[in-house]
């Protein structure tokens, strides 16, 4: 009913670093208010037009709105008070969190097939070997990236600045490059073993890194260029 | 009245009071506080929500989400914290109040021109 929009409004509390869902929140509320205050105007006699103008007028100007929230310190976001622990500590953790799970996910799907279907390891075929060894790669090359993309989404809903994501997601491809993922089958019932490791490798770990790091400045590049297009267009 | 000076901790206390009594939605909560100020406060009616937000993240408020002639409305009301926050105020008001009435009861000196 309304059409009213709240785009600069939004953008305005996200950049200040109010939390996406308190900023959500709000402007729903305030979507609603100002539905009811219409149905009010139009119902004292206005027309539309005026009662638009008086409906706004009532739901205060967007400064007064802006000011109301900003002015809440506990509605700012985990990743606008603690950018530090967030973009420094967060990506590492969510990093190892995806090997945990996805090393879980390899030993039980190992364990279904062997107790489940009786379908040792070293009967799974050569289809089977190299799902192992896609899903080895993409552990160690993979998982880096997309979790560097991950924060990338993550900063760009919230209007991060790109120093704290590039941050987060060069600690990524700096750890993303140390660890190592390797499955051995053996034909000795019992006797296949599994390894994860971290450390550095002075042969494998420099190349990883870049092969991590080309992705992250790609993405710094394009966010960078993004915040650019945004700043052009609020101005 | 508009001034963020003597406007600190009022919308919390408005709030509180006026949710104690009964659940509302946004809109209705601000035509109580317009109906129970006498419009003595002019703010942007859309500057309520920031405060309930505020409220239910410390805990003294909660909200649930209610279908009301094909609308969805987030209600509001005090919770027991949020009850014991009103007290606390209530007697902070009572005092700056008696406080005001003493020093508006006694008569203004006014020096002498010598």
């Amino acid at each position: 009913m309304s059409h009213l929009r709240f785009d600069t409004l939004r953008e305005k509390l996200l950049r200040a670093g109010m939390a996406p869902r308190h900023v959500r929140a709000y402007l729903d509320e305030l979507s609603q208010h100002f539905d009811d205050l219409m149905r009010a105007e139009t119902g004292s006699g206005q027309n539309h037009d005026a009662a638009f103008t008086r409906a706004r007028a009532r739901l205060g100007s967007e400064d007064e709105l802006a000011a109301a929230m900003l002015a809440r310190p506990e509605l700012r976001s985990l990743s606008a008070r603690f950018p530090w622990a967030v973009f420094g500590i967060g990506p590492a953790i969510l990093l190892a969190l995806l090997i945990v799970a996805a090393v879980f996910a390899q030993i039980g799907a190992m364990k279904i097939s062997e107790y489940g279907a009786h379908l040792a390891m070293r009967d799974w075929g050569a289809g089977g070997r190299s799902l192992i060894a896609a899903w080895n790669w993409a552990m160690m090359y993979v998982f880096p990236p997309a979790v560097a993309a991950a924060i990338f989404g993550f900063g760009a809903r919230r209007f991060i600045g790109l120093r704290w994501l590039a941050l987060g997601a060069l600690l990524v491809a700096l750890l993303g490059a140390m660890d190592t993922v390797a499955t051995l089958i053996s034909n000795v019932p019992h006797e296949s073993a599994f390894s994860v490791g971290f450390g550095f490798n002075s042969d494998k770990t420099p190349p990883r890194i870049l092969f991590n790091i080309i992705p992250v400045c790609l993405m710094s590049a394009a966010y960078w260029l993004w915040q650019r297009r945004k700043s052009a267009a609020a101005d | 009245m508009a001034n963020p000076n003597f406007m600190n901790g009022v919308p919390e206390f408005l709030i509180l009071r006026l949710l104690s009594r009964q659940e509302m939605y946004g809109y209705e909560l601000v035509q109580a506080i317009c109906l129970a100020t006498g419009n003595a406060i002019s703010l942007g009616e859309g500057v309520v929500y920031p405060v309930l937000h505020a409220l239910q993240e410390q805990g003294a408020l909660k909200s649930r989400r209610r279908m009301v002639g094909g609308r969805t409305r987030v209600y509001y009301t005090v919770t027991t914290k949020g009850a014991r926050h009103l007290a606390s105020l209530a007697a902070q008001w009572n005092r700056i109040a008696d406080a005001l009435q003493l020093s508006a009861r006694e008569a203004p000196h006014v020096p002498s021109a010598i």
